[in-house]
């Protein structure tokens, strides 16, 4: 490790220690622990949606596979930003509006089902649980490229000090951090490109090379129907992604979260941008690499001046830390919040659930670790797969049950059953015809969902109109 | 997984690895002679070695054993059969601008913390150390010597005294860095201001006495 990473390293892990410490002083209810007290601005709020998006999925899988496969890849972030518009106008407002401090309790109001809750709890925990093992596998390969450090030290690393300042000031501390690793991604980013078109010689001589390298790098290397599954994974993933409707209640009021969307999508259009063009710069720099999930760290650690290059590596790390600490936030209140103080100890006070969310947020951040270090997959198709089942069992609760009265409790569970069960099945089955079919799991999951949501719906107990007056403004008549 | 998302791109999976390879580069007015070795472990069908081509600049192999194919970005050759169980001994000349100086990157690639790569640039009178691309050292024998994990596509040794891009994004990191703590304070400073003066009481005008 050079000097100017290590000053640059310690200066940041100085910074957010301050911010935890800070907010850690501010943090007195389970409301300030969860949702920051309500008070994020749209400008922070919407670095911060960026900054929960941008993971290790992005810096490290998604670099990966624009090194791996070219251009193509880029046409998904018009599925998250797809994702992110229907949550703005369908999803958040609602939400916010509600007031929830969880996911699960949205799911237990709206069908006053308390098995819905704890049903969505449990799915939340297992898939999010798949979402860092991503995580830390990123850190690993950043680990053995940047610090010649075994994966295994790294991860542990990773989960303590992230774990640490979750800990200690939950979303207020995140909230802070996260903004601040938006403003460093950005500009480390931005940095980046420059150097690595010069280092290559300019932009027709890095196109002309890898047209002749692989012709698909600069065409369709995906069809238009993997790319559709897997715009659709992270369109509808998004829409109803448990950890970022956590970031919308933290926010000041509806108006507040729709601005912060629309700020979220413009830091993440210049942030995709960015990434496509150091995948396919790292390509014709370093034609050749063992893993695609290496070109990111070897691209800061080998090819960028110093202070760029650590100011890169600061910002990889911290968007695994940011990531990992937005998925404890919601799997540590799932466990805290919606399964112990609903069903083991409803009694419990609030100082009692924010420490059973602490020791939650301990033992979920070390379970993935077994996971990372025994690599699947490569990061990208990890974080893929974890959003095909988000989008399999929550898109249509979520996001149907928002918008449409006649869901009952009945169809919100079987959705969410049949959803994940249909979505594992085609990946274990079905899946491998893929390339034949052109059906993927996500398609198969969300489809089986609706259907068993619409059809128990129509046949069982309609949800209380007192409960539906929350979320919708004109009463059945 | 990778199966499911049909990432099938020779040599990135492969089983074969890339053990040493050391290249020798020596520069002078104009001209740059590379002289490099491959050594590569484990079974193989063929290997395919790029070039990437470069403004400004002509390529004349000086090994004879292949013919080089040129397209409009790279120019390759194929080593097949037996022959690529080998070692590789490449030698070629670059004509004109040599700034940059492009190496012939395999297919096979390199194994994380098994292989060597290792690059030697003699003759390097008025180029700048601390801005060329791998990171070069001195080797103490007036040459300069390179240890990257990976082959890259060319080496870069900007000339001393030109703009350099790395001093150019490093200056601007430590910009960006004193702007946002002033913008930052600033705004510290003015919410301190604005506390302490609304901390006052003002009487309420509909308070009656």
């Amino acid at each position: 490790m050079s000097n100017t990473l290590a000053v640059v390293l310690g200066v940041y892990l100085t910074v957010i220690l301050g911010i935890s410490i800070w907010s850690a002083l501010r943090t007195k209810t389970e409301e300030d622990f969860i949702a920051a007290g309500r008070t994020i601005g749209p400008f922070v709020g919407g670095a911060v949606l960026a900054a929960t998006q941008i993971s290790a999925g992005t810096v490290v899988g998604t670099v990966g596979r624009h090194y791996l496969t070219g251009v193509s890849w880029w046409f998904i972030w018009l599925g998250v930003w797809a994702g992110w518009l229907v949550s703005a106008f369908f999803v958040a407002p609602k939400l916010r509006r509600f007031g929830a401090l969880t996911v699960p309790d949205y799911i237990a109001a709206r069908f006053d089902s308390e098995t819905a809750r704890a049903l969505a709890a449990i799915l939340i925990v297992v898939s999010y649980t798949v979402y860092l093992v991503a995580q830390f596998q990123a850190s690993g390969e950043i680990a053995r490229v940047v610090f010649g450090m075994k994966p295994l030290t790294a991860m542990l690393i990773i989960v303590s000090s992230t774990a640490l300042y979750t800990l200690l000031g939950g979303v207020r501390s995140s909230s802070y951090i996260e903004f601040l690793q938006t403003l460093i991604m950005v500009a480390g980013l931005g940095l980046a490109v420059p150097v690595l078109l010069s280092h290559a010689g300019g932009f027709s001589q890095a196109v002309s090379f890898l047209r002749s390298l692989d012709g698909r790098l600069l065409g369709w290397y995906y069809g238009p129907k993997e790319l559709l599954a897997f715009g659709a994974a992270f369109s509808l993933s998004i829409a109803a992604a448990p950890y970022e409707m956590t970031r919308f209640y933290s926010m000041r009021d509806e108006r507040t979260v729709k601005q912060a969307i629309a700020v979220a999508i413009g830091f993440q259009f210049f942030i995709g941008v960015s990434v496509l063009a150091i995948g396919l710069l790292t390509r014709v720099l370093f034609p050749n690499l063992p893993s695609p999930d290496q070109a990111s760290s070897i691209m800061a650690f080998e090819v960028l001046p110093p202070l760029v290059g650590a100011l890169l590596i600061v910002a990889m790390v911290s968007a695994i830390m940011s990531t990992v600490n937005s998925i404890l936030l919601v799997t540590g209140a799932s466990v805290a919040h919606d399964l112990y103080g609903r069903f083991l100890r409803p009694d419990a006070s609030e100082s009692h659930l924010v420490m059973v969310n602490r020791i939650a947020i301990v033992v979920l951040a070390f379970i993935p670790v077994y996971f990372a270090l025994q690599e699947f997959g490569d990061v990208q198709a990890i974080v893929v797969e974890q959003a095909k089942f988000i989008a399999s069992f929550f898109f249509v609760p979520v996001v149907i049950g928002l918008n449409w009265r006649g869901g009952t409790a009945s169809g919100a569970v079987a959705s969410m059953v049949g959803g994940f069960s249909a979505c594992l099945a085609w990946e274990l089955t079905g899946q491998r015809g893929f390339a034949s079919h052109g059906i993927d799991a996500v398609e198969v999951g969300v489809v089986t969902s609706l259907i068993l949501f619409l059809v128990v719906s129509r046949y069982t107990k309609p949800v209380a109109e007192q409960n539906l007056a929350i979320f919708f403004r004109q009463p059945r008549r | 997984m990778i199966g499911i998302l049909g990432l099938t791109v020779a040599g990135i999976a492969a089983a074969t690895q890339l053990v040493t390879v050391a290249v020798d580069v020596t520069i002078d007015s104009g001209r740059a002679v590379v002289d490099a070795r491959y050594r590569f472990q484990g079974p193989i069908d063929s290997v395919r070695l790029v070039l990437i081509k470069l403004r400004g600049q002509s390529v004349r192999m000086l090994s004879t054993e292949w013919t080089l194919r040129e397209s409009a970005g790279l120019y390759e050759f194929g080593v097949a059969g037996a022959a690529s169980s080998l070692p590789l001994h490449v030698r070629y000349e670059i004509n004109g601008a040599v700034d940059r100086v492009p190496m012939f990157v395999p297919s096979i690639a390199t194994a994380p913390g098994t292989s060597r790569v290792e690059i030697r640039v003699i003759g390097v009178g008025d180029f700048s150390v601390k801005d060329g691309f791998p990171r070069f050292s001195d080797d103490g024998r007036g040459g300069l010597v390179a240890r990257p994990d990976n082959v890259p596509s060319l080496i870069l040794l900007p000339r001393r005294g030109s703009l350099s891009i790395n001093r150019l994004a490093d200056a601007m990191v430590a910009l960006l860095v004193a702007f946002g703590t002033a913008i930052w304070l600033a705004r510290y400073w003015r919410r301190r201001t604005m506390s302490t003066s609304t901390s006052i009481p003002t009487p309420s005008p509909n308070r009656t006495p």
